[in-house]
């Protein structure tokens, strides 16, 4: 056992003095990341196309035709892809046809509550935004417009007593109004409400300067908890890039069990009174550590230089320690089916490239939740995914136990098929 | 003395059942505290052979026991007694001298005070206690090959294997890698060394093995494999003007033995030299050709191996 352990020790030694490594398990994720939240959050008008949204305006008043003006103003912007009909039934259509990515529905009574006064306050009008799951950053980026709208129709509702609420139901999600009462000021009229569109603009293009790091906000899962938690973009795309290169550095640090056997030190080491079996689990134990230490560096990176709140610290460990193991298990298993390291290397690439697709890794935990939930189960990575997503958004460690129970499954199997390969290669 | 290393009938065939058999039915003994080469040229089954007796190899058949336990019921023991050096230096380039050493030590089981002692002590013995922060590849073949046994003696093993570990270096590193072998044998260590080099054999070993196509063709002291030449001397000489012809007549002569001819140079093989070298020269007057030089050698082990095979150990 201690001879494992220090064969580990030899092995993340050498792995984290090759530069190039080191450029493939912390850098790349945390330049990707870099790159791609500023694309998720920053470059709207570019990088993004207009999310397809469909409105359905059951007021018809005042208020309701001001907010409708703002959003088309929004679209104008070419941030929304705006069109009405008339029917909730119509709208949730139209998301199920994967037509649109969110629909925004005016209830009836709005207008009379923005001209009602103090007292409707508690009534609970609510503008309700239907989103479709499978959809990433769109529905978000609607919620942002949306809140920031409303917001504008008075001062005195601060941008957080529109909190944006999902509902539990999968495709649906509803923003109910705060309980803060409505000020007796009256709702605004359709310059007000495109001046505000163009603030909700001029603020996304903000996030796209760099001035502040880009965020959009999300919600608790849970309705009505007051504190919805916020996942960063920046956290959910790590999250994502972080576990793709935790597979791919999984895979790199297994492979040093055929580059020993290239370079005859494997074969000295079976020569010196270390069994087999030491050799073997110390070469499991290199690829865990190795990874281990790299989730712990870029978690903290994260934190440290985006400002992630990666949500509870047990839960962040138990998520480093599991896909730690699943990684280094994959890792294994992918270099025992290969003789030579650079068949290792074009193998393992591929197949945790084609994990990292159909897990979702490249989308982040934005994309988590969705018509993707099944594919996306039969990998480790999406089952990851979730749990770093269930994480970041605060959720009970009780709820991580599935997802977790399934990557540990993973990296049992992985490592039981990835040890048989082996003791069968070299014992 | 009793014998540290006993090899019977041992052989082995890769992929069996049509793949090539690269030992097939070599035995000897090796005594405490000797030397013992094997001497083959490429191919003949060394490494194959010294990969066995380290328990790498499973044979498919035959026995064998080092330092008295047998390779393959208790290959735990005898990779306790035993260092190995393999024909390639097997070490892990990126890291510097002493943590390699550190590393094979702490394999062999030594750890502490007592492991960095010990690393101390092997640094010097190979000569290499100045270069041991430097990273192993930018060592020099020689320094890498020093290492290389270096890492085998960490243990103070009993029985030392070495598969050709002078292959490719100046020759101021193999000469101290010989002196080095002399010394730790002298200090007790039984050794098992390959060579295709007759010169090192003949130098290092108190008996020698030969080997060809997997087979010991012989064995035994310098002194008794000279022997099996015959009471012959060893004729080099070179002509001027048809070595051909010459060649064809000395082959008439009783006595002479052709080795080989490379261009107007001739090896020979003379029963009785003091009656055989005038009529040698005679035979080249008659041809019409001059020897403008002639040396006569006693017969050393590439005469042994060429009596053997027919063939030389040269590749
Ligand atoms: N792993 C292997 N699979 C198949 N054949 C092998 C294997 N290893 C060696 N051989 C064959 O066995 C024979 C003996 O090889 P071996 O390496 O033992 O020779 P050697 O005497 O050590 O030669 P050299 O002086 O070149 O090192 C050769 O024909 C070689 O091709
Ligand atoms: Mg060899």
């Amino acid at each position: 056992m201690r001879t494992a352990l220090f064969i580990s020790l030899k092995d993340v030694r050498r792995a984290y003095r090759d530069p190039a490594g080191i450029a493939m398990m912390l850098l790349a994720p945390l330049v990707l990341t870099l790159l791609l939240g500023a694309a998720f959050g920053g470059e709207v008008g570019q990088s993004l196309t207009p999310v397809p949204v469909v409105l359905v305006d059951e007021d018809g008043g005042e208020s309701a035709r001001s907010l409708v003006g703002g959003l088309e103003a929004a679209g104008g912007e070419g941030l929304l892809e705006l069109s009405r009909v008339d029917t909730r039934e119509q709208a949730e259509a139209a998301i199920d046809a994967g037509n649109a990515s969110a629909a925004i529905i005016i209830p009836e009574g709005f207008s009379e509550a923005f001209s009602g006064g103090w007292s409707l306050g508690g009534a609970g009008i609510q503008v309700e935004l239907l989103q479709d799951p499978a959809a990433s950053v769109g529905p978000r980026l609607v919620a942002g417009v949306l809140r920031q709208l409303i917001s504008s129709f008075n001062g005195a509702w601060a941008a957080g007593a529109a909190a944006a609420v999902e509902a539990g139901a999968p495709g649906l999600a509803a923003i109910p109004e705060s309980d803060g009462g409505f000020p007796a000021e009256p709702g605004g009229d359709l310059a007000a409400a495109q001046d505000a569109a163009e603030a909700a603009v001029h603020r996304f293009r903000e996030l796209q300067a760099g001035t502040q790091p880009p965020q959009i906000e999300s919600q608790s899962p849970r309705i009505g908890d007051a504190e919805a938690t916020e996942v960063s973009v920046t956290g959910a795309v790590l999250a994502g890039m972080m576990i793709f290169f935790m597979l791919i550095a999984g895979a790199n640090a297994a492979r040093s069990i055929l580059e020993e056997d290239q370079a005859g030190t494997l074969a000295r080491l079976f020569t010196t009174p270390t069994s087999r079996a030491a050799v073997l689990g110390g070469k499991f134990l290199s690829a865990f550590l190795a990874v281990l230490l790299q989730a712990v560096i870029l978690v903290a990176a994260g934190w440290l230089l985006f400002g992630i709140h990666w949500g509870s610290p047990v839960a962040v460990m138990l998520l480093i320690l599991m896909g730690s193991l699943v990684s280094a298990g994959l890792g294994v298993m992918l270099n025992s089916f290969v003789r030579t390291p650079p068949q290792a290397g074009a193998i393992a690439s591929g197949v945790v490239v084609f994990l990292g697709l159909v897990g979702g890794s490249f989308t982040g935990t934005l994309s988590a939740g969705g018509a993707f939930d099944v594919l996306r189960r039969l990998t480790p990575n999406g089952w990851l995914l979730e749990a770093w997503d269930l994480t970041m958004r605060g959720a009970p460690l009780a709820d991580l136990g599935l997802p977790l129970l399934a990557v540990g499954a993973f990296a049992l199997l992985f490592f039981l098929v990835g040890s048989w390969s082996f003791r069968r290669r070299y014992a | 003395m009793r014998a540290v290393i006993q090899v019977n009938d041992l052989r082995k065939q890769f992929n069996p059942p049509d793949g090539t058999v690269a030992v097939d039915g070599v035995s000897f003994t090796v005594e405490g505290g000797e030397i013992f080469s094997l001497l083959g040229p490429n191919g003949a089954g060394k490494t194959t052979t010294i990969s066995m007796l380290s328990c790498l190899l499973r044979p498919t058949g035959g026995e064998a026991w080092v330092a008295g336990s047998s390779i393959i019921e208790e290959p735990r023991q005898v990779r306790d007694h035993l260092g190995v050096v393999p024909q390639e230096v097997a070490l892990y380039l990126d890291l510097n001298g002493r943590e390699n050493l550190r590393f094979w030590g702490r394999m062999y089981r030594l750890s502490g005070d007592d492991l960095e002692r010990r690393i101390d002590e092997v640094l010097d013995l190979i000569g290499l206690a100045e270069r041991q922060r430097d990273r192993v590849a930018d060592y020099s073949g020689g320094m890498k090959r020093r290492l290389n046994i270096g890492v085998a003696l960490l243990h103070r093993p009993e029985v030392l294997f070495l598969d050709e570990p002078t292959v490719g270096i100046d020759p101021q590193s193999r000469r101290s890698i010989l002196d080095g072998i002399k010394d730790l044998n002298s200090a007790g260590m039984t050794v098992l060394y390959t060579t295709h080099y007759m010169e090192e054999a003949q130098e290092i070993s108190d008996r020698i093995g030969i080997m060809d196509h997997g087979r010991m063709v012989n064995c035994g002291t310098h002194a008794e494999l000279v022997r099996l030449v015959g009471e012959e001397t060893r004729v080099n000489v070179s002509i001027d003007g048809g070595p051909e012809k010459v060649a064809k007549r000395w082959e008439g002569l009783a006595g002479v033995r052709i080795l080989s001819r490379e261009g107007s140079d001739l090896r020979l093989l003379v029963k009785d030299a003091q009656d055989a070298i005038p009529r040698l020269f005679q035979q080249a007057e008659r041809a019409g050709s001059r020897l403008t030089a002639i040396t006569v050698e006693e017969p050393d082990l590439e005469d042994v191996f060429l009596h053997l095979t027919g063939r030389e150990l040269r590749d």
